[in-house]
């Protein structure tokens, strides 16, 4: 399996860490733009796990499942679906703009940092009950959560989000660098260098954030019988 | 829209469903089951559905690669068709699934999965606003969104999308 991905990208960091619990050898092929990539892609986002000529995975939660049950290491529960599900959807969304605001303006957006806050707590309530996100040892759901909050949780310059009001976080977060399959893999994506937000600088800064409004979309679509507005100007 | 869906594919699977809230607190559909606990997140519902329904006939992937595409697909749908903030935004999501759809009959394998039963009932009111012009701009997305309406069991109560049968406007109109 061929994975593609740009320099310093935070969820490279799950795929590999996969590859090295399941045992699954992930040819690591760093490119500079999407325009390097053989297979098919049906959009510009890294990384991208080449598994077959027919089978190409974007979506890195997708991936670090793929390869972990190729090792038989996946657990198929609907909970660990359900914090995949929620990472992607919920988490990411609050945090990407709240990492990218650090890096423009070097100060804390109140209101990013606000946004952000009950998903972090969400995070520190689970890892309170077991030590891990779920169940009583390392699953999808604690690779994944892992190498997404690796930007914020790695360096004092997110210094913003206190280790005193997340306590269990910061203390799972450690206690993961030291395992030798996380360890190896932050190594790769940092390319040795520690763990900081600015190791995974260019890459985040070259996201294309979802603009704002989404959870506006988001509460009309609860609504029975009501549609989305598209706002499309009708021609017929 | 996500209360009427998860209906829906309770009744595509011929189960019957639990009570459907808001999560307050993430704006994520949230299913009470049976033994009480709660399930969250809409494609993590659907799953669940399928998943507990007897006969799934490979719905959710016959292989670990088709589950891994299926997987995909529903996180597709709950991180970026959900999720769109303006009109460039569900322009590109439309443009995509039109690109990847322009050499495949499904989104994974060659049947019906759960990635197109979601994505289908997430496209079906943004579908429902589309003009003629657009529908034929996405030419690849309608014609599977065609195919899924006429697929028995799927589209249920909901309206029938109308589609030209010929093109009724210049080719350079089609979005690639």
């Amino acid at each position: 399996m061929k994975l593609y991905t740009n320099s310093g990208n935070y969820e490279t960091i799950k795929i590999l860490i996969s590859g090295n619990i399941s045992g699954q050898r992930l040819e690591h092929v760093e490119v500079q733009n999407s325009g390097e990539v053989k297979c098919q892609l049906f959009s510009d986002r890294f990384p991208v796990l080449e598994v077959s000529t027919s089978l190409v995975l974007q979506s890195p939660n997708a991936a670090c499942r793929y390869v972990l049950a190729k090792g038989g290491k996946d657990i198929d529960d609907i909970h660990i679906d359900e914090w995949l599900e929620w990472e992607s959807s919920v988490l990411k969304p609050s945090l990407l703009p709240y990492l990218v605001s650090l890096l423009n303006k070097s100060q804390v957006d109140n209101k990013l940092a606000a946004n952000l806050q009950p998903c972090l707590q969400h995070i520190e309530m689970a890892l309170k009950r077991t030590g891990y996100i779920y169940g009583a040892s390392v699953t999808a759901a604690d690779i994944v959560m892992w190498s997404t909050l690796s930007p914020l949780l790695s360096g004092k310059d997110t210094a913003a989000i206190s280790p005193t009001v997340l306590p269990a976080t910061y203390g799972w977060f450690k206690k993961m660098v030291d395992d030798a399959s996380f360890k190896s893999a932050a190594q790769v994506v940092a390319q040795n260098k520690p763990l900081s937000l600015e190791v995974f600088k260019k890459s985040l800064l070259s996201l294309t954030l979802p603009t704002t409004g989404g959870v506006d979309s988001l509460s009309k679509r609860f609504k029975a019988g009501c549609n989305v507005a598209s706002g499309q100007t009708k021609t017929n | 829209m996500w209360k009427n869906e998860i209906f829906q594919i309770s009744r595509y699977f011929g189960v019957s469903c639990g009570n459907v809230t808001l999560d307050e607190q993430f704006r994520i559909p949230c299913l009470t089951v049976k033994d009480g606990n709660k399930v969250k997140g809409i494609a993590t519902i659907a799953k669940y559905i399928a998943k507990n329904c007897k006969q799934q006939n490979g719905i959710l992937g016959a292989s670990l690669e088709d589950q891994a595409n299926v997987d995909q697909w529903l996180e597709f749908r709950s991180s970026r068709l959900d999720r769109y903030g303006t009109e460039k935004d569900l322009s590109s999501v439309l443009k995509e699934l039109n690109s990847y759809l322009s050499s495949r009959t499904f989104l994974v394998g060659s049947s019906v999965t759960l990635a197109d039963l979601l994505m289908f009932y997430g496209l079906h009111s943004v579908y429902s606003d589309l003009s003629y012009f657009d529908k034929q701009r996405y030419m690849h997305l309608s014609r599977w969104f065609r195919m899924m309406q006429l697929t028995s069991g799927v589209k249920q109560k909901l309206e029938t999308i109308p589609f030209q049968r010929n093109l009724i406007y210049p080719c350079h109109g089609v979005a690639h």
